[in-house]
Protein backbone atom coordinates (compact mmCIF):
# COMPACT_ATOMS: atom_id res chain seq x y z
CA UNK A 1 0.00 0.00 0.00
CA UNK A 2 3.04 2.23 0.39
CA UNK A 3 3.31 4.41 -3.00
CA UNK A 4 6.53 6.46 -2.11
CA UNK A 5 9.11 6.14 -4.83
CA UNK A 6 12.37 6.22 -2.81
CA UNK A 7 11.91 3.10 -0.06
CA UNK A 8 11.69 4.05 3.63
CA UNK A 9 14.88 1.52 4.00
CA UNK A 10 16.66 4.01 1.11
CA UNK A 11 16.20 7.16 2.63
CA UNK A 12 16.88 5.72 6.60
CA UNK A 13 20.08 4.82 5.13
CA UNK A 14 20.55 8.21 3.47
CA UNK A 15 19.39 9.75 6.67
CA UNK A 16 22.30 7.97 9.07
CA UNK A 17 25.16 8.51 6.30
CA UNK A 18 24.88 11.54 4.72
CA UNK A 19 27.34 13.74 4.86
CA UNK A 20 25.84 17.05 4.17
CA UNK A 21 23.57 18.06 7.07
CA UNK A 22 20.86 19.58 5.43
CA UNK A 23 20.52 16.57 3.48
CA UNK A 24 20.42 14.45 6.15
CA UNK A 25 17.89 16.98 7.71
CA UNK A 26 15.54 16.74 4.79
CA UNK A 27 15.32 13.46 4.53
CA UNK A 28 15.11 13.06 7.92
CA UNK A 29 11.75 15.02 7.48
CA UNK A 30 10.84 13.12 4.85
CA UNK A 31 10.73 9.76 6.60
CA UNK A 32 8.97 11.72 9.52
CA UNK A 33 6.44 12.67 7.14
CA UNK A 34 5.72 9.44 5.61
CA UNK A 35 5.46 7.77 8.74
CA UNK A 36 3.00 10.34 10.11
CA UNK A 37 0.98 10.14 5.94
CA UNK A 38 1.60 6.28 6.45
CA UNK A 39 -0.22 6.19 10.11
CA UNK A 40 -2.70 8.62 8.90
CA UNK A 41 -3.72 6.54 5.79
CA UNK A 42 -3.52 3.49 7.71
CA UNK A 43 -5.87 4.90 10.20
CA UNK A 44 -8.50 5.82 7.47
CA UNK A 45 -8.19 2.83 5.67
CA UNK A 46 -9.09 0.67 8.89
CA UNK A 47 -12.42 3.26 8.96
CA UNK A 48 -13.48 3.43 5.49
CA UNK A 49 -12.37 0.48 3.65
CA UNK A 50 -12.75 -2.88 3.61
CA UNK A 51 -9.29 -4.73 4.88
CA UNK A 52 -7.05 -5.28 2.22
CA UNK A 53 -6.91 -8.66 0.17
CA UNK A 54 -4.55 -10.96 2.46
CA UNK A 55 -1.06 -11.48 0.53
CA UNK A 56 -1.54 -14.35 -2.18
CA UNK A 57 -0.96 -17.49 -0.18
CA UNK A 58 2.10 -19.37 -1.17
CA UNK A 59 3.95 -22.57 -0.21
CA UNK A 60 6.60 -22.05 2.35
CA UNK A 61 8.45 -25.33 2.50
CA UNK A 62 11.95 -26.37 3.96
CA UNK A 63 13.34 -30.13 3.31
CA UNK A 64 15.01 -31.75 5.68
CA UNK A 65 17.85 -34.78 5.88
CA UNK A 66 17.79 -37.25 8.57
CA UNK A 67 20.58 -39.30 7.37
CA UNK A 68 19.02 -42.75 8.08
CA UNK A 69 19.09 -41.20 12.05
CA UNK A 70 16.02 -40.78 13.80
CA UNK A 71 16.51 -37.07 15.48
CA UNK A 72 13.75 -34.78 13.82
CA UNK A 73 14.12 -32.64 11.74
CA UNK A 74 17.20 -33.22 10.92
CA UNK A 75 19.96 -31.65 8.11
CA UNK A 76 18.63 -28.57 6.15
CA UNK A 77 19.41 -29.36 2.59
CA UNK A 78 16.22 -27.40 0.67
CA UNK A 79 14.39 -24.14 1.31
CA UNK A 80 11.37 -22.67 -0.43
CA UNK A 81 12.31 -21.55 -4.10
CA UNK A 82 15.85 -23.29 -3.42
CA UNK A 83 17.16 -25.05 -6.52
CA UNK A 84 16.84 -28.75 -6.73
CA UNK A 85 18.93 -31.09 -5.07
CA UNK A 86 19.71 -33.91 -7.05
CA UNK A 87 18.50 -35.95 -4.28
CA UNK A 88 15.56 -38.06 -5.43
CA UNK A 89 13.56 -38.45 -1.89
CA UNK A 90 14.09 -34.55 -1.44
CA UNK A 91 12.69 -32.95 -4.92
CA UNK A 92 9.74 -35.30 -4.93
CA UNK A 93 8.71 -34.50 -1.44
CA UNK A 94 9.09 -30.80 -2.22
CA UNK A 95 6.89 -30.92 -5.18
CA UNK A 96 4.66 -32.79 -3.79
CA UNK A 97 4.16 -31.02 -0.79
CA UNK A 98 3.80 -27.66 -3.65
CA UNK A 99 0.77 -30.14 -5.25
CA UNK A 100 -0.68 -30.47 -2.61
CA UNK A 101 -0.55 -26.91 -1.02
CA UNK A 102 -1.82 -25.75 -4.26
CA UNK A 103 -4.84 -28.09 -4.41
CA UNK A 104 -6.33 -27.31 -0.73
CA UNK A 105 -5.42 -23.59 -1.88
CA UNK A 106 -6.97 -23.89 -5.18
CA UNK A 107 -9.98 -26.45 -4.61
CA UNK A 108 -10.86 -24.83 -0.92
CA UNK A 109 -8.92 -21.51 -0.43
CA UNK A 110 -7.32 -23.11 2.29
CA UNK A 111 -4.04 -21.43 2.73
CA UNK A 112 -1.49 -24.68 4.24
CA UNK A 113 -2.46 -27.27 6.53
CA UNK A 114 -3.57 -24.76 9.58
CA UNK A 115 -5.85 -22.51 6.87
CA UNK A 116 -3.22 -19.82 8.42
CA UNK A 117 0.00 -19.97 6.04
CA UNK A 118 1.84 -23.10 8.30
CA UNK A 119 5.57 -23.67 6.61
CA UNK A 120 5.97 -27.34 5.26
CA UNK A 121 7.96 -29.10 7.05
CA UNK A 122 9.55 -32.70 5.81
CA UNK A 123 12.34 -34.62 6.69
CA UNK A 124 13.70 -37.57 4.33
CA UNK A 125 15.78 -40.80 4.57
CA UNK A 126 14.02 -41.16 8.53
CA UNK A 127 15.54 -44.46 10.04
CA UNK A 128 16.98 -47.06 8.01
CA UNK A 129 15.06 -49.53 6.21
CA UNK A 130 11.72 -47.85 7.60
CA UNK A 131 8.39 -48.93 5.68
CA UNK A 132 6.57 -45.92 6.48
CA UNK A 133 5.44 -42.15 5.72
CA UNK A 134 3.81 -40.18 8.81
CA UNK A 135 2.44 -36.62 9.78
CA UNK A 136 4.55 -36.08 13.40
CA UNK A 137 1.77 -33.39 14.42
CA UNK A 138 3.95 -30.64 12.87
CA UNK A 139 6.09 -32.48 9.97
CA UNK A 140 6.35 -34.79 7.88
CA UNK A 141 8.69 -37.69 8.02
CA UNK A 142 9.35 -40.17 4.98
CA UNK A 143 11.30 -43.28 5.67
CA UNK A 144 13.14 -45.16 2.16
CA UNK A 145 11.56 -48.64 2.24
CA UNK A 146 13.16 -51.59 2.07
CA UNK A 147 13.20 -51.88 -1.51
CA UNK A 148 12.24 -55.40 -1.01
CA UNK A 149 8.81 -54.71 -0.28
CA UNK A 150 8.53 -51.05 -0.38
CA UNK A 151 10.04 -48.88 -2.56
CA UNK A 152 10.68 -44.82 -1.12
CA UNK A 153 7.20 -43.33 0.56
CA UNK A 154 8.44 -40.08 -1.27
CA UNK A 155 7.07 -41.53 -4.12
CA UNK A 156 3.38 -41.64 -4.98
CA UNK A 157 1.84 -38.10 -4.63
CA UNK A 158 -1.18 -39.40 -2.52
CA UNK A 159 1.55 -40.96 0.35
CA UNK A 160 2.10 -36.72 0.99
CA UNK A 161 -1.68 -35.64 0.44
CA UNK A 162 -2.82 -38.86 2.64
CA UNK A 163 -0.22 -37.66 5.37
CA UNK A 164 -0.51 -33.44 5.31
CA UNK A 165 -4.35 -34.36 4.99
CA UNK A 166 -3.88 -35.91 9.18
CA UNK A 167 -2.84 -32.19 9.45
CA UNK A 168 -5.55 -30.48 8.53
CA UNK A 169 -8.12 -32.90 9.90
CA UNK A 170 -5.98 -32.20 13.04
CA UNK A 171 -5.95 -28.68 12.57
CA UNK A 172 -9.87 -28.46 12.29
CA UNK A 173 -10.94 -30.40 15.63
CA UNK A 174 -9.39 -33.63 15.13
CA UNK A 175 -10.72 -37.14 14.90
CA UNK A 176 -9.53 -39.39 17.72
CA UNK A 177 -7.35 -42.02 16.20
CA UNK A 178 -9.07 -45.35 17.00
CA UNK A 179 -12.11 -47.63 15.98
CA UNK A 180 -14.63 -45.67 14.33
CA UNK A 181 -13.83 -42.03 14.25
CA UNK A 182 -9.90 -43.07 14.02
CA UNK A 183 -11.19 -45.12 10.76
CA UNK A 184 -12.98 -41.48 9.35
CA UNK A 185 -9.41 -39.68 10.25
CA UNK A 186 -7.81 -42.53 7.92
CA UNK A 187 -10.71 -42.26 5.36
CA UNK A 188 -10.20 -38.46 4.82
CA UNK A 189 -6.47 -38.93 4.59
CA UNK A 190 -7.42 -41.36 1.76
CA UNK A 191 -10.04 -39.61 0.40
CA UNK A 192 -7.69 -36.24 -0.21
CA UNK A 193 -4.45 -38.09 -1.25
CA UNK A 194 -6.35 -39.43 -3.83
CA UNK A 195 -7.87 -36.11 -4.78
CA UNK A 196 -4.45 -34.39 -4.82
CA UNK A 197 -3.52 -37.01 -7.49
CA UNK A 198 -6.89 -36.56 -9.67
CA UNK A 199 -6.38 -32.60 -9.52
CA UNK A 200 -2.50 -33.25 -10.55
CA UNK A 201 -3.47 -35.29 -13.53
CA UNK A 202 -6.38 -33.55 -14.11
CA UNK A 203 -8.87 -36.49 -13.95
CA UNK A 204 -12.48 -36.91 -13.42
CA UNK A 205 -14.02 -39.36 -11.11
CA UNK A 206 -14.81 -42.39 -14.32
CA UNK A 207 -10.89 -42.16 -14.82
CA UNK A 208 -9.58 -42.05 -11.22
CA UNK A 209 -8.14 -44.98 -10.56
CA UNK A 210 -8.98 -44.83 -7.02
CA UNK A 211 -6.01 -46.77 -5.75
CA UNK A 212 -3.77 -45.26 -2.45
CA UNK A 213 0.07 -45.97 -2.86
CA UNK A 214 0.03 -46.97 -6.23
CA UNK A 215 3.76 -47.00 -7.43
CA UNK A 216 4.93 -47.64 -3.59
CA UNK A 217 5.25 -51.60 -3.69
CA UNK A 218 8.43 -53.20 -5.67
CA UNK A 219 7.57 -55.31 -8.63
CA UNK A 220 8.25 -58.67 -6.35
CA UNK A 221 4.83 -57.49 -5.11
CA UNK A 222 0.95 -59.18 -6.44
CA UNK A 223 -0.73 -55.70 -5.94
CA UNK A 224 -1.54 -52.62 -7.50
CA UNK A 225 -1.27 -50.74 -4.18
CA UNK A 226 -2.14 -50.71 -1.07
CA UNK A 227 -5.79 -49.76 -0.58
CA UNK A 228 -8.63 -49.30 -3.77
CA UNK A 229 -11.12 -47.32 -2.84
CA UNK A 230 -13.50 -48.44 -5.79
CA UNK A 231 -13.15 -51.90 -4.46
CA UNK A 232 -12.00 -52.26 -0.93
CA UNK A 233 -10.20 -55.52 -0.58
CA UNK A 234 -8.70 -56.12 -3.97
CA UNK A 235 -5.49 -53.75 -3.80
CA UNK A 236 -3.32 -56.86 -3.26
CA UNK A 237 -3.33 -60.55 -2.64
CA UNK A 238 0.24 -61.50 -2.67
CA UNK A 239 1.70 -65.08 -1.34
CA UNK A 240 3.86 -63.02 1.31
CA UNK A 241 2.29 -60.19 2.63
CA UNK A 242 -1.37 -61.52 2.67
CA UNK A 243 -4.93 -60.37 0.80
CA UNK A 244 -5.95 -56.36 1.27
CA UNK A 245 -8.32 -56.73 3.82
CA UNK A 246 -10.53 -53.16 3.48
CA UNK A 247 -14.30 -54.29 3.55
CA UNK A 248 -16.56 -52.40 1.44
CA UNK A 249 -19.50 -52.19 3.93
CA UNK A 250 -20.64 -52.27 7.24
CA UNK A 251 -21.38 -55.96 7.30
CA UNK A 252 -17.78 -56.55 6.77
CA UNK A 253 -16.88 -54.16 9.61
CA UNK A 254 -13.67 -55.61 11.54
CA UNK A 255 -13.71 -55.61 15.33
CA UNK A 256 -9.79 -55.58 16.27
CA UNK A 257 -7.47 -54.79 18.91
CA UNK A 258 -4.39 -53.72 16.49
CA UNK A 259 -4.10 -51.00 14.32
CA UNK A 260 -5.90 -48.98 16.85
CA UNK A 261 -9.29 -51.01 16.35
CA UNK A 262 -8.42 -51.39 12.44
CA UNK A 263 -8.18 -47.77 11.46
CA UNK A 264 -6.72 -48.65 8.10
CA UNK A 265 -9.01 -51.64 7.41
CA UNK A 266 -12.65 -49.78 8.51
CA UNK A 267 -11.87 -47.10 6.55
CA UNK A 268 -12.58 -48.77 3.75
CA UNK A 269 -15.93 -48.57 4.40
CA UNK A 270 -15.95 -44.58 4.43
CA UNK A 271 -13.50 -44.52 1.37
CA UNK A 272 -16.09 -46.15 -0.36
CA UNK A 273 -19.02 -44.47 -0.35
CA UNK A 274 -16.57 -41.49 -0.78
CA UNK A 275 -16.34 -43.43 -4.02
CA UNK A 276 -19.33 -44.08 -4.90
CA UNK A 277 -20.93 -40.52 -4.09
CA UNK A 278 -18.16 -38.98 -6.45
CA UNK A 279 -18.58 -41.68 -9.70
CA UNK A 280 -22.73 -40.87 -9.12
CA UNK A 281 -22.24 -37.26 -9.51
CA UNK A 282 -19.11 -37.10 -11.81
CA UNK A 283 -16.87 -34.92 -12.96
CA UNK A 284 -14.03 -33.45 -11.19
CA UNK A 285 -14.41 -35.36 -7.27
CA UNK A 286 -12.77 -31.96 -5.63
CA UNK A 287 -15.10 -30.16 -6.44
CA UNK A 288 -18.77 -31.30 -5.77
CA UNK A 289 -18.05 -34.58 -3.47
CA UNK A 290 -14.92 -33.83 -2.04
CA UNK A 291 -16.32 -30.06 -1.22
CA UNK A 292 -18.73 -32.03 0.79
CA UNK A 293 -16.52 -34.12 2.54
CA UNK A 294 -13.86 -31.05 2.93
CA UNK A 295 -16.29 -28.85 4.11
CA UNK A 296 -18.31 -31.37 6.36
CA UNK A 297 -14.41 -31.56 8.55
CA UNK A 298 -13.80 -28.38 8.35
CA UNK A 299 -17.51 -27.18 10.14
CA UNK A 300 -15.91 -27.49 13.55
CA UNK A 301 -18.87 -29.79 14.08
CA UNK A 302 -17.74 -33.01 13.73
CA UNK A 303 -17.16 -34.73 17.14
CA UNK A 304 -14.15 -35.63 17.92
CA UNK A 305 -15.56 -39.36 18.49
CA UNK A 306 -17.55 -39.22 15.78
CA UNK A 307 -18.83 -42.69 14.32
CA UNK A 308 -19.75 -43.81 10.79
CA UNK A 309 -23.26 -42.76 10.80
CA UNK A 310 -22.51 -39.17 12.60
CA UNK A 311 -20.20 -38.25 9.96
CA UNK A 312 -22.57 -39.68 7.12
CA UNK A 313 -25.30 -37.50 8.67
CA UNK A 314 -23.15 -34.31 8.30
CA UNK A 315 -21.88 -34.78 4.60
CA UNK A 316 -25.60 -35.10 3.84
CA UNK A 317 -26.67 -31.82 5.92
CA UNK A 318 -23.58 -30.09 4.15
CA UNK A 319 -24.58 -31.83 0.58
CA UNK A 320 -28.09 -30.23 1.56
CA UNK A 321 -26.64 -26.76 2.28
CA UNK A 322 -24.36 -26.57 -0.76
CA UNK A 323 -26.14 -28.13 -3.37
CA UNK A 324 -30.00 -28.26 -2.16
CA UNK A 325 -31.84 -30.63 0.33
CA UNK A 326 -33.59 -32.12 -3.40
CA UNK A 327 -30.40 -32.30 -5.52
CA UNK A 328 -28.92 -34.27 -7.64
CA UNK A 329 -25.62 -34.29 -5.77
CA UNK A 330 -27.77 -35.03 -2.17
CA UNK A 331 -29.35 -37.77 -3.31
CA UNK A 332 -25.95 -39.10 -4.61
CA UNK A 333 -24.37 -38.61 -0.96
CA UNK A 334 -27.35 -40.24 0.81
CA UNK A 335 -27.09 -43.37 -1.83
CA UNK A 336 -23.74 -43.91 -1.25
CA UNK A 337 -23.30 -44.41 2.42
CA UNK A 338 -26.79 -46.50 2.16
CA UNK A 339 -25.11 -48.94 -0.15
CA UNK A 340 -21.67 -48.99 1.88
CA UNK A 341 -24.25 -50.01 5.04
CA UNK A 342 -24.44 -47.08 6.85
CA UNK A 343 -27.82 -44.77 8.28
CA UNK A 344 -28.03 -41.42 7.93
CA UNK A 345 -30.25 -40.32 10.81
CA UNK B 1 11.52 -68.29 26.37
CA UNK B 2 9.23 -67.34 23.66
CA UNK B 3 9.63 -63.55 22.48
CA UNK B 4 7.15 -62.63 19.82
CA UNK B 5 6.27 -59.50 18.11
CA UNK B 6 3.34 -57.58 16.25
CA UNK B 7 3.77 -54.37 14.73
CA UNK B 8 0.23 -53.29 13.57
CA UNK B 9 -0.54 -49.68 11.53
CA UNK B 10 1.82 -47.58 9.62
CA UNK B 11 0.51 -45.51 6.59
CA UNK B 12 0.15 -49.22 4.76
CA UNK B 13 -1.74 -50.88 7.84
CA UNK B 14 0.08 -54.22 7.63
CA UNK B 15 0.56 -56.30 9.84
CA UNK B 16 3.84 -57.95 10.88
CA UNK B 17 4.38 -60.61 13.29
CA UNK B 18 7.82 -62.14 14.34
CA UNK B 19 9.28 -64.14 16.82
CA UNK B 20 12.12 -66.26 18.46
CA UNK B 21 13.48 -68.40 21.35
CA UNK B 22 15.37 -66.84 23.64
CA UNK B 23 16.83 -69.50 24.00
CA UNK B 24 18.64 -69.83 20.44
CA UNK B 25 19.23 -66.22 20.31
CA UNK B 26 21.73 -64.51 23.48
CA UNK B 27 21.20 -61.24 22.54
CA UNK B 28 17.50 -61.46 23.25
CA UNK B 29 18.23 -63.39 26.45
CA UNK B 30 20.30 -60.21 28.17
CA UNK B 31 17.61 -57.63 26.86
CA UNK B 32 14.93 -59.33 29.05
CA UNK B 33 16.39 -58.76 32.06
CA UNK B 34 17.31 -54.85 31.54
CA UNK B 35 13.23 -54.91 29.84
CA UNK B 36 10.82 -52.81 32.04
CA UNK B 37 7.52 -54.37 30.61
CA UNK B 38 5.34 -52.79 33.92
CA UNK B 39 7.21 -49.59 32.75
CA UNK B 40 5.37 -49.33 29.87
CA UNK B 41 2.10 -46.88 29.65
CA UNK B 42 -0.78 -48.11 30.15
CA UNK B 43 -2.11 -46.65 26.82
CA UNK B 44 -0.39 -46.67 23.67
CA UNK B 45 -0.15 -42.93 22.00
CA UNK B 46 -2.85 -42.78 19.33
CA UNK B 47 -1.04 -41.04 16.67
CA UNK B 48 -1.85 -40.91 12.87
CA UNK B 49 0.12 -43.80 10.59
CA UNK B 50 2.48 -43.98 13.56
CA UNK B 51 3.47 -47.75 13.64
CA UNK B 52 2.09 -49.70 17.35
CA UNK B 53 3.65 -52.41 18.72
CA UNK B 54 2.25 -55.67 20.82
CA UNK B 55 4.95 -57.53 22.35
CA UNK B 56 5.10 -60.31 24.59
CA UNK B 57 7.86 -61.96 26.42
CA UNK B 58 6.60 -65.53 28.35
CA UNK B 59 3.22 -65.05 29.68
CA UNK B 60 4.06 -60.79 29.93
CA UNK B 61 2.98 -58.58 27.09
CA UNK B 62 2.74 -54.91 26.82
CA UNK B 63 1.09 -52.69 24.03
CA UNK B 64 3.50 -49.63 22.74
CA UNK B 65 3.54 -46.78 19.91
CA UNK B 66 6.29 -46.64 18.27
CA UNK B 67 7.24 -43.30 19.34
CA UNK B 68 7.48 -44.43 23.16
CA UNK B 69 9.97 -47.45 22.24
CA UNK B 70 13.28 -46.36 23.01
CA UNK B 71 16.50 -48.61 25.24
CA UNK B 72 16.25 -51.88 26.00
CA UNK B 73 12.84 -52.67 24.79
CA UNK B 74 13.52 -51.01 20.84
CA UNK B 75 16.94 -53.15 20.89
CA UNK B 76 14.89 -56.46 21.48
CA UNK B 77 11.96 -55.53 19.56
CA UNK B 78 14.66 -54.69 16.34
CA UNK B 79 16.66 -57.95 17.17
CA UNK B 80 12.87 -59.93 16.93
CA UNK B 81 12.11 -58.33 14.00
CA UNK B 82 14.97 -58.59 11.84
CA UNK B 83 16.20 -62.37 13.29
CA UNK B 84 12.99 -63.76 13.96
CA UNK B 85 10.56 -66.29 11.41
Amino acid sequence: MRCTIVPPHVLEHVAGGHGDEQVRELVQRTLTLDNEQRLTRDAAQLIAQPPPPTAPAAANRTLHDAGHQESLPGRTVRSEGGAATGDQQVDEVYDWLGVTFDFYNVAYGRNSIDGGGLPLVATVHYSTNYDNAFWEGSQMVYGDGDQQIFKTFTGPLDVTGHELTHGVTQYAGGLDYQGQSGALNESLSDVFGSLVKQYHLGQTADQADWIIGQGLFTDSVHGVGLRSMKAPGTAYDDPNLGKDPQPAEMAGYVDTDSDNGGVHINSGIPNHAFYLAATAIGGHAWEKAGRVWYDTITSRRVPTGADFAMFASMTYATAGTLFGVKSTESDAVRDAWTKVGVKIT
Amino acid sequence: MKVAVTRSGGFAGMVRRAEVDSADHPAVAGLINDVRLDEVPAEPRREPDRFVYDIQIGDRSARIGEADLQGPLRELVDHVMTQGS
